[in-house]
């Protein structure tokens, strides 16, 4: 793979999962009470913290993918959202193992997906791209670059 | 690996950083949500259906699900446990003064379900959020159920419909199971 194709591909793919956070985080931050009851369907954490991670976790995914698209801090955006990532596999995991059948919340209650292998395999192959992005980003495509060079 | 840390430890610090201006644009925003939910969970699942099962016939003297709790409580918490017998959902039935939930998911509910009860399946509770929300006056009497004992999506919603403001919701716990072994009215597609 050429470095310019190799770059390119990279860019693409910043750009779709920096979007796909940032529509999400958008639907979440819209409705934050709809947001946190997802987070209650889980059963994985207190009821009494499920609103401040609701929050948390929109901003996170707002400002993390916002940071992917325009390349500022790249590589930290893309560890945000693969700790993001993991902590979601490992929530669906325990709810697959508690056997209920709850909506994802992953992008809104509205054309969201049952939480099961689909999502968590979905959530896996986001999670490889922000490893890599992590990995293989060289700040060669960001928004810095289109800026004046400070002097 | 000690770049990948350095990466990793940025990545928390642009959640932080996120975080607090998540709680920054919550406490000026019209429809903020609480930082922390007072509201305590429901846990009726697994008591008694208020009903003595070698029998099938009502008993609504006896155990926990014949003690209603007052819900509601501004304390949160404790005390805001409440579950509702077979026979006290029949009187309020009977007396018009009662919405009843059916929890469970869209296509159990079409084959049967109490009679007058409305569908807001758990599966997908966020998509009901605003039919939750104007389902009725926040002090009405609200009785949610599932399949049965067992079941605690019923518990879960009770747990939601107070954090959205409602004070009188209650559990039948007996559930669907309960109620077509005593042959209450119902309504659906494979009730006779």
């Amino acid at each position: 793979m050429g470095l310019l194709r190799r770059k390119e591909i990279l860019f693409f793919l910043r750009v779709v999962v920096g979007a796909a956070f940032v529509y999400g985080a958008y639907v979440k931050i819209l409705a934050p009470q709809k947001f946190a009851m997802s987070v209650r369907s889980y059963q994985v954490l207190p009821i009494a913290l499920s609103n401040f991670f609701a929050i948390a976790v929109a901003w996170s995914e707002l400002i993390a993918g916002a940071c992917l698209i325009l390349g500022v801090f790249t590589r930290q955006a893309a560890a945000s959202l693969a700790i993001l990532l993991t902590v979601f596999i490992a929530a669906m995991i325990v709810v697959l193992a508690k056997g209920l059948v709850i909506d994802c919340g992953c992008f809104g209650p509205e054309g969201s997906l049952t939480v099961g292998w689909l999502a968590i395999l979905r959530n896996l192959v986001l999670l490889s791209i922000t490893l890599w992005v992590m990995r293989a980003d060289d700040g060669s495509v960001s928004i810095r670059r289109l800026l004046p060079a400070r002097r | 690996m000690k770049t990948f840390l350095r990466n990793l430890t940025g990545g928390l610090v642009i959640m932080a950083v996120a975080a607090v201006l998540g709680i920054i644009h919550n406490s000026v925003r019209g429809s903020s949500i609480p930082l922390i939910q007072k509201v305590g969970a429901v846990s009726t699942a697994g008591q008694s259906a208020g009903e003595d099962e070698a029998t099938g016939a009502p008993d609504d003297t006896t155990g926990p699900a014949a003690t209603p709790t007052t819900q509601g409580e501004a304390s949160g918490g404790a005390g805001t446990e409440g579950s509702a017998t077979m026979e006290e959902l029949r009187a309020m039935m009977e007396k018009g003064t009662v919405t009843i939930i059916d929890a469970r998911a869209a296509d159990v509910y079409a084959e049967g379900h109490i009679a007058g009860a409305i569908n807001i399946p758990y599966d997908r509770l966020p998509e009901y959020y605003e039919r939750l929300a104007e389902l009725a006056a926040p002090d009405a009497a609200i009785v949610c159920y599932c399949f049965g004992p067992t079941c605690d999506f019923s518990d879960q919603l009770a747990t939601e419909l107070r954090i959205m403001g409602y004070t009188n919701v209650r559990v039948f716990t007996g559930g669907w199971e309960y109620w077509q072994k005593a042959g209450y009215p119902a309504e659906g597609t494979k009730v006779d």
